[in-house]
């Protein structure tokens, strides 16, 4: 796995971490901070996807139930992406 | 009436009733009664009771009346005997008949060019030949994405429809479902129709779509509903936010995601709350990849229920009921290791581990105790080990045994019951290293289980047994910060893979100590039974029994 990815992918861990453990609803200030580095980092390298659900969670307007959503689908996402890495560097050995 | 008058459609049908057909709709022993029945019956009709008329066919055997409407099928069949459905008179009957049916020519100008039935234009005729409440049922069914495998044969359509146990379908072409089998043995079933609307729409004549908008009923999307809500207010909380009242809210949800059918949510939901019970409890700090592990796959399944038709099946989206057991006959299983264990759970026990050479699967039994039981019935799994029995056989004499399950019980997940009337027979004679299903090239190992993986990212595969064949081993080395101990061990090819133990109790305590003896001995593992699991990005044997170089006893490492 390359430096740049590993990099990316800490950082996407780290972030959740700190979403989940102060709230979708309350979240501190530099749990706000390392999503949005984060996300200008995701969207420099064509994830879209995702960087469109870390708008959503630092949308001050979007509803609670939205930024919860947004929250748990960010967390699949990087639960399958850490998973088939992982699954990859196995079978390459 | 002439044999060669039978009605053409009915001789299909009575020629397309071969030993599997027969022994679908009857079953073994009553195909081998009706056959001697049939076999003592003068060969001409004119020798014999049976008429052969355009409406109907009758025999007089062994002084009851047997009944055929034509144009023919099971459910036009009758016999005044007292047996329920099928008897083996009407067996005889049949294979009387269908020896008569061999002289019928069929008329090329009669000949089927149309469709088969399964695939008729006439679908309210199909509906009430199924069942109107089977058919309902089937169409909700087949926007869960059921597996059902199909085989359009030149005499019949056979399906093989998984819904928590396989049954096997075969719709004749003469006949129809009117004549179809099902190996659930009932005349109507969700069987039947499954296999008829899936070759429907494999064909383009069927959108499951078109009728029904919904995969689960109303009642099992609020328990989606209710998981999803439980799921937002704890993300929405966070962790630091936890309460008591959240938690016994999702305890609550356990229950009812069980009782809606959905055991694989209720485990899940269950592991993430005994984290977060730990948690608010102050017993152990809770790290985030616990909660991100646990949230992801339930998330994930939540979301896949939601869609119609579901994206996978629903029995591998929400689980199926392990434990309800089925009776199995004639099992035939290789005994390759046994395990005393002991839980995080507060439970301990004895394992068997057996290897299906026919189907390749993994069988297990198990005798457990929680340890409060065990201690206050001076119970242990190695006094379990040494002075008691499964289905009549000593548990100290099945390793390395074939053996045959004449009659148990077997749950969903392959694990062997031992209740009463359990029977095995062993032939006493030790499995040699060719039978057993060796694993020589770790490599390949390793490549299978990141298939296994890759194919649901979101649930990492539980521990996989495997037997290993080993080329090298090294010395071993113990962690003691971890309390991992580790032994490297090599495939011929160089390829390494660890053995490794978490001294969590005293039973893998007691199993290092024996690995380690081994090493001072000089002795090297030559084939080893055990788990395979993930660690990391490492894949890692968990040792349960192995034999060492030159020697042909094996050791149960446990006990």
């Amino acid at each position: 796995m390359s430096d740049t990815l590993q990099h990316w992918l800490d950082s996407w861990e780290q972030c959740l971490d700190l979403w989940l453990e102060c709230g979708a609803a309350t979240p501190s200030p530099q749990a706000r901070q390392r999503l949005q580095d984060w996300a200008e980092l995701s969207a420099s390298a064509g994830w879209h996807e995702v960087q469109a659900l870390a708008a959503v969670l630092l949308d001050n307007s979007a509803a609670a139930t939205a930024k919860a959503d947004a929250l748990l689908d960010l967390l699949s996402w990087q639960q399958c992406t850490r998973r088939i890495i992982e699954a990859n560097q196995l079978q390459t050995g | 009436m002439a044999a060669a008058q039978m009605n053409t459609e009915l001789a299909t049908w009575l020629r397309e009733l071969d030993d599997e057909f027969l022994t679908a709709w009857a079953n073994r022993g009553l195909l081998r009664r009706g056959r001697k029945l049939a076999e003592s019956l003068p060969a001409t009709p004119a020798a014999t009771t049976c008429t052969i008329g355009p409406d109907e066919c009758t025999a007089t055997l062994d002084g009851h009346q047997q009944t055929l409407q034509v144009p023919g099928g099971f459910e036009q069949l009758s016999c005044s005997c007292p047996a329920a459905v099928a008897c083996h008179h009407l067996i005889a009957f049949l294979l009387y008949l269908q020896k008569q049916a061999a002289s019928v020519v069929n008329d090329p100008a009669e000949a089927e060019t149309g469709p088969p039935p399964w695939l008729s234009d006439d679908l309210t005729a199909l509906e009430k030949q199924l069942g109107k409440s089977y058919y309902k049922r089937a169409q909700q069914l087949l926007l869960q994405a059921p597996e059902i495998e199909l085989d359009d044969t030149a005499g019949a359509l056979l399906a093989k429809v998984t819904d928590n146990e396989q049954y096997s379908v075969r719709i004749p072409r003469s006949l129809g479902v009117r004549a179809a089998t099902c190996s659930c043995k009932a005349e109507r079933c969700v069987h039947k129709a499954l296999a008829v609307l899936a070759a429907r729409q494999q064909a383009g004549l069927y959108d499951p779509l078109a009728d029904l908008n919904e995969a689960l009923s109303s009642a099992q999307y609020d328990v989606v509903e209710q998981l999803q809500d439980w799921l937002r207010e704890l993300v929405g909380q966070g962790s630091a936010g936890l309460s008591r009242a959240l938690l016994e809210r999702g305890e609550a949800l356990v229950t009812v995601a069980k009782q809606a059918d959905f055991p694989l949510l209720a485990s899940l939901l269950s592991g993430l709350l005994e984290r977060l019970n730990d948690e608010l409890a102050g017993r152990s700090f809770l790290q985030m990849e616990q909660l991100r592990s646990r949230l992801a796959p339930l998330w994930g399944r939540l979301k896949a229920l939601r869609q119609t038709p579901l994206p996978q099946s629903l029995q591998s989206l929400a689980g199926t009921h392990k434990r309800h057991y089925r009776l199995v006959q004639e099992l035939e299983l290789l005994v390759i290791g046994a395990e005393a264990w002991q839980s995080a759970a507060g439970f301990c026990g004895l394992s068997l581990h057996c290897y299906a050479p026919a189907s390749g699967e993994w069988y297990r039994h198990t005798q457990a105790r929680s340890l409060q039981q065990a201690e206050a019935s001076d119970w242990s799994p190695q006094q379990c080990w040494q002075h008691e029995s499964w289905g009549g056989q000593r548990f100290y004499n099945l390793p390395l045994r074939r053996i045959c399950v004449r009659r148990g019980w077997q749950s969903r997940d392959n694990q062997l019951s031992g209740r009463d009337g359990t029977l095995i027979e062993s032939d006493h004679t030790i499995v040699s290293e060719t039978a057993l299903p060796l694993s020589t090239d770790f490599a390949r190992l390793r490549a299978e289980y990141a298939r296994t993986m890759q194919g649901d990212p979101l649930l990492p595969p539980g521990p996989q047994a495997v037997v290993l064949k080993i080329a090298r081993t090294e010395a071993p080395v113990f962690d003691s910060v971890n309390q991992v101990w580790s032994q490297p061990l090599y495939d011929a090819a160089g390829q390494p893979l660890p053995a490794r133990l978490l001294l969590a109790n005293a039973a893998t305590a007691a199993m290092q100590k024996r690995l380690d003896r081994l090493w001072r001995q000089g002795k090297h593992w030559d084939v080893c039974f055990g788990w395979l699991s993930l660690r990391g990005t490492e894949l890692q044997l968990h040792p349960v029994s192995l034999r060492c170089v030159g020697e042909g006893k094996w050791i149960q490492l446990s006990l």
